[in-house]
């Protein structure tokens, strides 16, 4: 069809006349796509960002054992099995601790030995999540006493002796990080982090039981279940009391975390009305200015007996293709920026926003609209002009003469 | 071939009627160069656009071929090369001939442009081509189907003597071939191209 064959020819001179108004549009996308995936991925309520709105600390609840002689629902590690597979429940963790003491150069530091679960611990500093049986130790020790990752420290835990009360045991154990215990953490001051099953090994010990026995019998002070929601703290929390546990959210932010959704949300929201803006007015600018240059030519083209749809397909299918290739390069630039922050180290921020780029559903959502945005924005931004094209009378060519 | 009787336009500008063309006739036989002169808005364009089937007349009759046609008929092939070319700037003389019409091929088009003498800048864009060059290359689009009437609106318009001619030589060429032709030139280079000649008198308020 000639009308498309016409725009082909004339597409490459429309992109090279336009084209910085269309760097400044692919770039407006790319800024755009970038920050509202950022955006969006901290503050959805899935993200497991470690302190943003979705992260597990917010999403945990603290369940307890009566701790009565006939408590009927006692914190085993079966019970938190089961409740680990509970509707909205993401993942339970059991609480153990027992007390060590830390040998020093002329000193010991008593410490207790708490079972890491991160999700409610402060993060490691350095080093990374203690493994099997290496443990995180408080930054203020390693500042103090020159620890560092990678360093044996020598512990000293109680074993008891068939009925003959306990005695102490000298081990040592790898240090796999530090934390910050400049503010006091849930599990108070004075704190270590070992891996669930080495805290459980050293506890077991101190009361003459092994860690099959353990895992099968004890009963811990408490666990932590973290719910995939916020919105569904309530609803597991019901479960729990009905079934016997003492349940306490941790969060008691629940009613204005929405609102600090609602303010990402909005700040989205312009952003991206401010990018529509941009480009309606630049796809309308484009096409009216591209009605004036191109009408004596239309005037021509009608005269030679191009009917009004055709001169219309011709320049639709010109901004079509504009908007497209806006669209296209834009979210390939959103992808590239995307990728390039992912190589950043975690952790990283700006302006208090983790460079942590999930695509999860709204992100993908996100970059399709990116893509067709641009499309459907140039087609009917420049309907108005191009129509005005479309209806040149081809007595227009005799008119236009006289000037 | 080609037969206007006693065609009329008037135009209401501004509260204002202008007779662009008192009751005019206008006829050209196939083979045959008509020269329509007067000076200027003595009505040549107006009378060109009511042969060219893209003006309606308010009184009168178009024929051709003996056919009576109204505006828009496309059944007879009419060429038409406006005053101004108005070519698209970006696109080579041989594009620009090819949007003469859905079937016009590349080889038609160079051939065409062949004919009128551009055969070494048939790929240059027609923006960096001269006037001459220009209105040549609208006329390549005009008689690339090898219409039955061909009509050009001062064709030598901002030409030197020598392009003038050249494009003049082309129309008659094409005359010559077998098409009914009408220019309007109020330019007398015109006339030893000519066959006959139909002088306008200055249109005037009724
Ligand atoms: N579309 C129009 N509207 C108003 N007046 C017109 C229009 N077309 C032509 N005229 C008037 O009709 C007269 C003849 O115009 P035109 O046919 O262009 O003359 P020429 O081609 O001989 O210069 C002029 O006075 C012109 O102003
Ligand atoms: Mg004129």
């Amino acid at each position: 069809m000639r009308a498309l064959t016409l725009a082909r020819w004339l597409m490459p001179g429309l992109l090279s006349r336009y084209r910085v108004p269309t760097a400044i549009a692919i770039i407006g996308m790319a800024v755009f796509g970038t920050t509202s995936t950022l955006l969006g991925a901290n503050a959805s309520h899935t993200a497991t960002d470690r302190y943003g709105l979705g992260s597990e600390a917010l999403r945990a609840i603290n369940v307890t054992s009566y701790g009565r002689d006939d408590d009927p629902s006692p914190v085993t590690a079966g019970a938190l099995d089961e409740l680990a597979a509970l509707t909205h429940v993401e993942s339970a963790h059991a609480w153990a601790s027992t007390e060590i003491v830390l040998t020093v150069p002329d000193d010991a530091i008593s410490l207790s030995l708490v079972t890491r679960i991160s999700a409610v611990q402060p993060a490691p500093t350095r080093g990374a999540e203690p493994t099997r049986n290496g443990i995180l130790l408080p930054e203020s020790l390693r500042t103090e006493h020159g620890f560092d990752v990678g360093d044996t420290v020598t512990i000293e835990y109680i074993r008891s002796e068939d009925g003959n009360g306990g005695v102490g045991v000298e081990t040592e154990i790898p240090v796999d990080g530090f934390f910050d215990d400049t503010t006091v953490g849930l599990d108070g001051p004075g704190v270590a982090y070992g891996a669930p099953d080495a805290v459980l090994t050293l506890l077991g010990a101190s009361r003459g039981h092994s860690l099959d026995w353990m895992h099968d019998n004890f009963v811990f002070t408490m666990g932590y279940l973290v719910v995939d929601d916020l919105e569904h703290i309530q609803d597991v929390a019901d479960v729990l009391l009905e079934r016997g546990y003492g349940a306490t959210a941790l969060t008691t932010l629940t009613s204005s975390l929405p609102a600090a959704q609602q303010l990402m949300d909005a700040v989205a929201v312009v952003l991206s009305i401010l990018l529509g803006l941009f480009l309606v007015v630049t796809a309308a600018g484009i096409a009216s200015s591209v009605v004036s240059a191109r009408a004596a030519e239309v005037g021509v083209l009608r005269a030679l007996g191009w009917r009004r749809h055709e001169v219309l397909v011709c320049f639709v299918a010109q901004f079509a293709a504009f908007g497209t290739l806006i669209g296209a390069i834009g979210v390939a630039a959103v992808g590239s920026l995307l990728a390039v922050v992912s190589l950043l180290p975690p952790g990283v921020r700006v302006l208090g926003v983790a460079l942590d780029p999930r695509l999860d559903l709204n992100g993908w959502l996100t970059l399709l609209v990116l893509t067709l945005a641009p499309v459907i924005v140039f087609v009917l931004a420049s309907a108005i002009p191009v129509l005005r094209l479309a209806r040149i009378a081809p007595d227009e060519v005799l008119r236009d003469i006289r000037r | 071939m080609i037969d206007l009787r006693g065609v009329t336009k008037r135009y209401r500008t501004q509260g204002r009627t202008v007779v662009a063309l008192p009751p005019t006739d206008l006829d050209a036989a196939a083979g045959e160069v008509v020269w329509i002169a007067g000076a200027s808005g003595s009505g040549k364009s107006t009378l060109l656009g009511i042969a060219g089937l893209l003006v309606a007349p308010d009184g009168g009759e178009v024929r051709i071929g003996g056919e009576r046609v109204e505006v828009g008929s496309r059944r007879i092939r009419i060429g038409f090369a406006p005053q101004s070319p108005h070519l698209l700037g970006e696109l080579s003389a041989v594009r620009n001939v090819r949007l003469a019409h859905e079937r016009t091929s590349t080889a038609k088009a160079e051939d065409a442009l062949y004919a009128v003498g551009l055969a070494d800048a048939m790929h240059i864009a027609a923006r960096r081509l001269s006037g001459g060059q220009q209105q040549r290359v609208s006329l390549a689009r005009a008689i690339v189907e090898q219409p039955s009437v061909l009509i050009a609106d001062e064709p030598s318009s901002g030409l030197d003597d020598e392009s003038a001619l050249r494009v003049f030589a082309v129309i008659r060429s094409i005359a010559d071939r077998g098409s009914a032709v009408c220019v309007a030139s109020h330019d007398a280079r015109v006339r030893p191209f000519c066959d006959r000649m139909i002088a306008l008198t200055s249109a005037r308020p009724e």
